[in-house]
């Protein structure tokens, strides 16, 4: 192990001093006019991440939580401070290049959207992920005449022609939902430029301006989180939010529906099924529960009864007191012991708690 | 004329090779990294129901609270934020002072539980929780603090059965669920919430998490990790924020009835400033929650602002309310120095003051 530990470490030292040395070329040609080439935060945690990763879940998901997000936007952050490193320049012009580093006006017009969609993990069910899921559903649909969802049905097909044009109705309805959707991420976008370049503005002047890349990359973290909780607390983008996970619940119950037809063919259990068959075990274990509880308050009843009768009728001594067989079962109950976990509670009655006392 | 930046050469070449250095010292630390967990106070199981499990904590000494204290955790993430690490414990500060804590852990709900409804979640499962401490302890009522979502079914519970909770203590918990500033709420009330379940069945945990994460999705998302950085060369820094990782990520799905309901009654209704709550058949009111009320709220608290918490005021029928104001968030008022060292002496003292 230690000699693994030894071989890894070495490796990425001897890349380190590659690293170290580009950057060091760098900083001795500044002012030389020549444009020198380093890696940055991206060619560093590529190098880095693999040997980083050491099997264990804790780590490995940090990891790759790390690298999918900070690459892009720290990285690109890196190669904007080199570029304006030693000289003045203006909030406007330091805001419209990391326009063009992020593809404002290319063919990648929404970071935003990028980083959302990242964001949304395997398991998530986001909207993308599921997309891809639903993919073979969908392009079904589309060699089945997408184009055609409006025409009338009729035949022996009709049913299911119906259910195909609803469904591929519901696809489209979603990626109308999620243009929508992807105009609120790009105004967020714009108002966090605009911000940008103010908070950058606010800072030009001396003692107040930014002299590390990490500081500049802050500045605009809290111009991008500003701009997002104006942007995500209007009527517009609730507007935009709820049509798309409504338009995806939509196209999503059509799909399995789909999905449920094919498999109920060939005698496999639906979700639908499943789902019935949950719905009434449910419904059982809740008329178990007041079924028992009501037994429980009946019998605290006669028991407190009989103990009332036995009150009343002091002379009935020639048999035990029927009161004190129900009193002494109560008490003899097993308490559900401290140690020892009790699957089933019993609610406390009104004897239980005379017996305690 | 001056710019915003004051960039050389020099500085960005010192920054990039401090980072690397940090990143070259991270593998070390990294690969030497105890395993992490949360929930360090020893517990004993002392009641189950289906998936729930009752825990009683065990301090260092016998506890010497009369009246236990039960803390009813939100379904969402795992209850053991109160018992993070041993530095980082609002349980352990609370056992040292003498209560006897025991807390409710939810589990994992599966497709088997997708028709448990609030109903379940309060009557039932919370409601089983407290009968059974109140025989074990001889007791007609008990002390609750719930938290967050588990604050919100406390109240429920302490307006549906009055006479069996002594003290009710609310941690940062909603209570006016349309407030200018509720995030979260303003999203989910242009929901189809029947459609979303109905698709979803029970709401998989990571579309839960990737939600929160969208509250703050550049700092949640890619600051913070950037920031990760600065830690590598610290074993102990790298497992507390692994640690802190490891509970944000491990979520239970959510049963989709119970899930359908909270957002309907709550989150869309308002239910507990509109009027009209029920839970089951059962009408609730805040007005019938007439025992001593702790209010504790965090002032960042960026998924339950202090305005959704403050209202309960207002709204309880209590005559003996107190609020506690924390300097701090939604986590940081159960993790950090601040919180160990005002929130569980706050609770005591507060409790120790109504059991005289």
């Amino acid at each position: 192990m230690s000699a693994m530990n030894d071989g890894w470490t070495q490796d990425f030292e001897a890349l380190s001093r590659q690293y170290w040395n580009a950057w060091s070329e760098m900083a001795r040609q500044a002012g030389s006019g020549q444009q020198q080439q380093v890696p940055g935060w991206q060619e560093a945690m590529d190098m880095w991440a693999p040997w980083a990763r050491d099997g264990r879940a804790q780590t490995d998901d940090t990891i790759s939580r790390m690298n999918a997000q900070t690459g892009a936007w720290f990285g690109q952050m890196q190669e904007l401070a080199k570029r304006f490193s030693g000289g003045q320049s203006s909030a406007s012009d330091i805001t419209s290049e990391w326009k063009k580093a992020l593809g404002i006006g290319g063919g990648f017009s929404n970071p935003f959207a990028g980083m959302f969609q990242q964001m949304s993990g395997q398991n998530a069910h986001g909207m993308d992920q599921w997309m891809k899921q639903a993919a073979p559903w969908m392009d079904a649909l589309r060699s089945q005449g997408g184009g055609m969802f409006n025409m009338p049905t009729f035949g022996l097909q009709r049913e299911q022609q119906e259910r195909w044009q609803a469904l591929g109705k519901s696809q489209m309805d979603y990626q109308k939902a999620m243009s929508g959707y992807n105009a609120q991420l790009m105004e967020c976008g714009k108002r966090a430029f605009a911000k940008f370049e103010d908070k950058l503005a606010e800072r030009s002047e001396p003692g107040r301006q930014i002299d590390s890349t990490r500081a500049l990359f802050d500045l605009w973290i809290d111009a991008a989180e500003e701009s997002w909780s104006e942007v995500a607390m209007t009527p517009e983008f609730r507007t935009a939010y709820g049509d798309l996970v409504n338009t995806q619940s939509r196209m999503r119950a059509g799909v399995q529906g789909e999905v449920e037809r094919t498999t109920g063919m060939f005698g496999m259990p639906t979700r639908t099924e499943v789902n019935s068959s949950h719905k009434k075990v449910t419904q059982l274990e809740r008329d178990l529960r007041e079924l028992k509880q009501r037994l429980a308050e009946l019998e605290a009843a006669v028991s407190s009864a009989a103990t009332s009768s036995v009150h009343a009728a002091p002379h009935a001594k020639a048999e035990p007191p029927p009161e004190a067989a129900v009193v002494k079962k109560t008490v003899s109950k097993p308490a559900p012991a401290a140690s020892k976990p009790a699957a089933k509670p019993t609610k406390p009655t009104p004897a239980t708690r005379r017996a305690k006392k | 004329m001056y710019g915003p930046l004051n960039l050389s050469p020099d500085k960005l070449a010192y920054e990039a090779m401090t980072l690397q250095r940090k990143l070259s010292a991270g593998l070390t630390t990294l690969r030497n990294l105890d395993d992490v967990h949360y929930g360090t106070t020893d517990k004993e199981a002392v009641y189950t129901d289906g998936k729930l499990v009752l825990y009683r904590f065990r301090g260092d000494k016998a506890p010497t609270a009369k009246v236990p204290l039960l803390i009813s955790y939100a379904l969402v993430n795992r209850p053991y934020m109160v018992d993070l690490q041993a530095d980082r414990s609002i349980v352990k500060h609370l056992l040292e002072l003498g209560e006897d804590v025991y807390i409710i852990d939810w589990g994992y709900p599966d497709l088997s539980d997708r028709y448990l409804d609030l109903s379940d979640y309060i009557e039932r499962f919370l409601g089983g929780c407290v009968d059974f401490l109140r025989k074990k302890h001889g007791l007609d009522a008990i002390n609750l603090l719930g938290i967050c979502q588990g604050g919100v079914f406390s109240l429920c519970y302490a307006s549906l059965h009055p006479d069996k909770i002594r003290n009710l203590i609310t941690m940062v918990t909603p209570v006016d669920f349309h407030t200018a500033d509720n995030m979260l709420s303003h999203w989910t009330r242009g929901m189809d919430v029947d459609a979303f379940v109905n698709a979803l069945g029970n709401v998989p945990a990571e579309l839960m998490n990737y939600c929160y994460l969208t509250l703050k999705p550049f700092r949640l998302n890619v600051q913070k990790y950037v920031g990760m950085t600065d830690i590598l060369d610290d074993k102990h820094a790298m497992e507390d924020f692994l640690r802190m990782e490891k509970w944000i990520f491990d979520s239970p799905d959510q049963a989709g009835e119970a899930f359908r309901q909270f957002i309907t009654k709550f989150y869309q209704n308002n239910g507990f400033v509109a009027g009209g709550l029920t839970i089951g058949d059962k009408p609730v009111s805040l007005k019938n929650v007439r025992v001593p009320i702790l209010n504790v709220f965090a002032e960042q608290d960026h998924l339950v602002p202090p305005s959704a918490s403050r209202p309960l005021r207002e709204l309880a029928g209590t005559k003996d309310y107190s609020e506690l104001s924390f300097k701090g968030g939604h986590i940081g008022i159960y993790v950090s120095s601040r919180a160990q060292r005002e929130v569980p002496s706050a609770i005591h003292n507060w409790l120790a003051q109504r059991s005289r």
